[in-house]
């Protein structure tokens, strides 16, 4: 008997608890009905959602901007969440029970906004003279759809050339390599290879390869899209000569070498090769400086360059890919005052500033390029000053370009594991595009 | 209605409910939006055949369609031969056996997400244990998961170590097969291998039959450990299928059309077509079954 | 003759070893990654055997992933899962195998098919059910279903129902008693033991389960401990010593289940696989 009782009062215990836990996990998404963003009418501060997707420390990082947000003012408190997978804020913003305002990559905003997810922000910008002349103004482009402002970018993300100085010294060099004939004639002489073939020491920016990709076909001169806008244009120079230096590189040395060498790493951690100090020349963004030498406190001897120039082309030099994190309020948004209250808040000079010194990234107002605080952040000023540099471009932006961008990634993979040639793959990747841009 | 049938309705109910929301309204509202151009932002649109047609032009859903086959054929064959070989190694009435079948066992609770996990770096090409083992033997070993021609089979290893569940399932049906039957055969002069042939697989072919149906199922919705392996490696974009989309299973392809590319009429479309896949290969392994199963034995 | 024996089985015992050391490897491998540093992990040649112990992996796990909170999560979502198939499966099968009625006969056939039935092909719609109640972002739409009986446990608890001799069940009835009182009082004592596997089964899943949370956890506080794991190998900077150290505290509980509930557990697989 006694054993029976037992039972049903733990039975009863667990149910109660899920069904506590439940009503939990449901007034966490859904603000309450108080929220109805008329700012101020009550006196009470209403509730803004601010969902994001940074985590751990880079999300106790968030928290502080929060709160001192919620401290500067007595109309709004914003509650953040840490939710650390885009689709998941996507879909949970389809749902009706999504964040008032959240973060996401440029290079998402056109399909969100085609599926009618967005609020525009132009008549916030008007209604409080918002003034966004100083942005990046690639970046700020990344948020605009058909003439509209849906997106506002709070830093900027571009990469450059990481060099090993000391790899270089030992091989002779006293400079990185400045075109696209040195950077092959570096890496081949800066790689070093075991008994089997094998690499021990990589002298080509092949890890990480996603890096290379669209940012080397920019800097060797190539776009993504026609100058008016209506064609896509993956088979560009830059893409081929992108493709067929990695594949001269890989040719040398043997691309299952070089796969060998790239899988068996992950990315900043100590398996990493450039942190092992096995990797002479690496392109990254302005985070990885910063992650090296505060967060994993490495001591490592390296330069900072722009990408190599195109043969023959040195006005050419220090192009690359810019792309940016940008802030957006739902459509459904419940509070979009309130949202609105909060982004223009983090996104003013002085707010942006604490924001990109504490992930070291690049703000995206080059207003806020002279402050003194951000210059303690490793290579920001090499950064901020490549960042002016008119050969950086950004990603053509449309509702089907996730799927451009799997076409590009997919065909240049095949290409340089000599699966296909540079031409073939670059004629897929045409064809196979042809369709998406409507 | 008699007593007797609302008794049984009444017991049966918490299925009845559960059978009428979540399988076949489910499987009328899939095969609707197959037919419909729907984001789950705005409501559906019929388009008709669009995109089952779409599929079938689309290179990604016959490699994912590919791959899956591929490891279905691979790794069930292996998998349940390997399982009926430690089986028959545990059946020989061996000291030990509990410990034998715990050690034996054990991989098959560990979560997938922590085996992925595990293997991954088991695999890992230079600092992987399997290498270095094969190094010391003075081989260079392969990518592994990174190699597009290896990365499936990799997997399937991976499965190998978790076979628990079948292997005791066959043991337990091996010391079932009644011991007369081969005292008998003995008599009659048989030997061991004669015995397996004619006793031993007949009698468990109806269990063979159920895990190899079970596992065909399992493995045409093969998910969670390519998941893993896929989307560990941080810097890879949403939508990645693996080395050269070696990786990209049939399940895959489909929650990212459903959830990473919002195409969720799409998404039915592959659902339904799965379906149908999955029906015409139970159907002919049933049919085929004719030949090879034995039933009679209880 | 003991040692003619032994003799024999002599070979069988060295596979069963040498198999036995392939199937322990990858853990003991998994515990010793865990247990070193950050620089040990990626030296050449390898070790085996941790240089200095590095416990801390396991404290930075907890001080990285909130640990405890993930664990509690997945414990709510499985004990409340256990509960729901511990409260339908047995009684769909009681009411197949002992209750004589029309519908009987119709409901075992649609049980077996719905266990061929992919998962995908009901996902989508079911997704979009919990989304329309409001219901995605919590734990509802993984519990729900539970309480539904799940057609495997259905199928085992009715392989277990038709060896409970009818003729008790007969004599019950004549005496008198009502359905849901022998269901209670004889038939759920009479089956614990399948009942336990039942329950075992479901924790095992639901503790593993991965593509569910995915489809409905958004908020990272709200993450089971699968999904904890994901997210918490898609992040920068997480080491392969942490990684294997957060696998290692995630499975630790089930191979602790695993030993006290040993003996359920394999019956209850054989349950499944048998008499099909």
């Amino acid at each position: 008997m006694l054993k029976r009782k037992w039972v049903t009062t733990t039975l009863a215990l667990i149910l109660t608890a899920a069904l506590v836990a439940c009503g939990n996990g449901n007034n966490g998404g859904s603000p309450s009905s108080t929220d109805k963003g008329n700012s101020g009418s009550s006196g009470k501060k209403t509730e803004v959602s601010f969902w994001y997707l940074w985590g751990g420390v880079e999300g106790e990082y968030v928290e502080e901007l929060i709160s001192e947000f919620n401290a500067s003012q007595d109309q709004y408190e914003v509650k953040g969440l840490s939710v650390p997978d885009m689709q998941k804020i996507i879909v949970a913003i389809s749902s009706g029970e999504g964040p008032d305002v959240t973060d996401n990559f440029s290079n998402n905003t056109a399909s969100y906004v085609e599926k009618g997810m967005l609020e525009p922000l132009d008549t916030y910008i008007e209604r409080d003279n918002y003034d966004v002349s100083d942005f990046v103004p690639a970046a700020l482009d990344s948020g605009r759809y058909d003439g509209k402002l849906y997106a506002l970018p709070i830093n900027v993300n571009f990469n450059m050339m990481f060099y090993n100085k000391s790899l270089l010294a030992a091989a002779g060099y006293d400079a990185p390599p400045q075109t696209e004939e040195e950077l092959l004639e570096y890496a081949i002489k800066l790689t070093e290879t075991n008994a089997d073939g094998t690499i021990k020491v990589m002298g080509f920016p092949d890890f990480p390869n996603v890096y290379y990709t669209n940012s080397m076909a920019f800097a060797m001169g190539g776009d993504f899209i026609s100058e008016d806008g209506k064609t896509l244009t993956p088979d560009n120079e830059g893409m081929k000569k992108g493709i067929e230096l990695m594949q001269a590189y890989r040719k040398q040395f043997g691309a299952d070498n070089i796969l060998k060498f790239n899988s068996s790493a992950k990315y900043l951690d100590a398996t990493d090769p450039f942190i092992q100090g096995n990797q002479a020349i690496r392109f990254d963004g302005p985070w990885f400086g910063h992650t090296v030498k505060n967060v994993l406190k490495k001591d490592i001897d390296y330069g900072v360059a722009p990408y190599p120039a195109p043969a023959g082309k040195p006005e050419l030099a220090g192009g690359g890919e810019v792309s940016a994190s940008t802030f957006f309020i739902p459509s459904n948004a419940k509070n979009k005052d309130g949202a609105w209250a909060f982004m223009s808040w983090l996104m003013a000079k002085e707010n942006m500033v604490k924001f990109n010194d504490k992930f070291a990234n690049l703000p995206a107002r080059t207003s806020a390029y002279d402050d003194p605080a951000l210059q303690d952040i490793p290579d920001f000023q090499a950064f901020a000053e490549a960042a002016k540099n008119p050969n950086l471009k950004a990603f053509p932006t449309f509702g089907e370009q996730g799927s451009y961008g799997k076409v590009i990634t997919d065909e240049f993979e095949l290409a340089v594991n000599f699966k296909k040639t540079a031409d073939e793959a670059l004629k897929t990747m045409k064809d196979k595009s042809a369709n998406l841009l409507k | 209605m008699k007593k007797k049938t609302w008794i049984g309705l009444a017991f049966a109910s918490p299925w009845l409910l559960g059978f009428l929301a979540f399988t076949l309204y489910p499987l009328l509202a899939s095969f609707y939006y197959s037919f419909t151009s729907f984001n789950i932002f705005q409501s559906p649109e019929f388009i008709g055949f669009a995109n089952y047609t779409e599929l079938m032009g689309d290179d990604l859903f016959w490699k994912s369609v590919k791959n899956t086959l591929y490891l279905t054929a691979v790794s069930t064959p292996i998998n349940l031969f390997f399982s009926l070989l430690i089986a028959l190694l545990l059946n020989t009435k061996i000291r030990g056996l509990s410990i034998y079948r715990t050690v034996y066992y054990i991989p098959t609770i560990v979560p997938l997400a922590a085996t992925s996990l595990l293997w991954m770096w088991i695999l890992n090409p230079q600092y992987g244990l399997l290498n270095d083992m094969l190094r010391m033997v003075g081989i260079s070993g392969p990518n592994w998961l990174a190699d597009p021609g290896l990365s499936k089979f990799s997997l399937v290893l991976m499965g190998l170590w978790a076979s628990g569940n079948v292997m005791i399932i066959f043991l337990a049906s091996l010391q079932e097969v009644p011991q007369s039957l081969y005292e008998s055969s003995q008599i009659d002069g048989a030997n061991k291998w004669r015995q397996f042939w004619s006793i031993t697989i007949p009698t468990i072919s109806p269990i063979i039959l159920f895990q190899l149906i079970m596992q065909v199922i399992n493995n045409l919705q093969y998910f969670t450990q390519a998941y893993f392996v896929v989307s560990s490696s941080a810097l890879n974009m949403p939508g990645s299928g693996g080395p050269e989309n070696s990786l990209l299973m049939y399940a895959m392809y489909l929650y990212h059309n459903a959830f990473i590319y919002f195409k969720m009429g799409k998404a039915s479309a592959m659902a339904w077509i799965l379906f149908i896949i999955a029906g015409i290969i139970t159907w002919l392994i049933f049919r085929s079954s004719k030949k090879w199963v034995t039933y009679g034995g209880e | 003759m003991r040692s003619i024996k032994l003799r024999k089985s002599l070979p069988v015992h060295t596979l069963l070893v040498l198999v036995g050391i392939a199937f322990l490897a990858p853990f003991a491998w998994m515990l010793l990654t865990s247990l070193k540093s950050l620089e040990e992990i990626s030296t050449f040649p390898l070790t085996i055997w941790p240089e200095v112990f590095h416990w801390s992996n396991y404290k930075d796990v907890f001080d990285i992933i909130p640990f405890a909170r993930y664990f509690l999560n997945t414990l709510l979502v499985t004990l409340a899962s256990v509960v729901g198939q511990l409260f339908a499966a047995p009684l769909v099968a009681y009411s197949i195998t002992k209750i004589e009625w029309s519908g009987r006969k119709w409901i075992f056939p649609i049980v077996i098919a719905t266990m061929l039935l992919p998962f995908q092909v009901t996902m989508i719609p079911i997704y979009m059910i919990f989304k329309d109640m409001g219901l995605t972002g919590s734990y509802w739409p993984l519990i729900i279903p539970t309480f539904t009986g799940a057609p495997l446990y259905i199928f085992l608890l009715r392989q277990f129902f038709m060896s409970i001799p009818d003729a008790i069940i007969q004599a019950a009835r004549i005496d008198g008693a009502s359905e849901s009182r022998i269901y209670v009082t004889m038939i759920l004592p009479l089956c614990r033991p399948a009942l336990a596997a039942v329950a075992i089964f479901t924790f095992l899943y639901t503790w593993s389960d991965f593509m569910g949370p995915l489809l409905y956890l958004n908020k990272a506080d709200m993450y089971t401990l699968t999904l904890g794991l994901q997210a918490f190998l898609a992040e920068h900077y997480t080491e392969w010593g942490l990684l294997m150290a957060a696998s290692a505290l995630f499975t630790l509980p089930l191979i602790i289940m695993f030993f006290f509930a040993q003996k359920q557990f394999i019956e209850g697989i054989t349950l499944t696989g048998i008499k099909g």
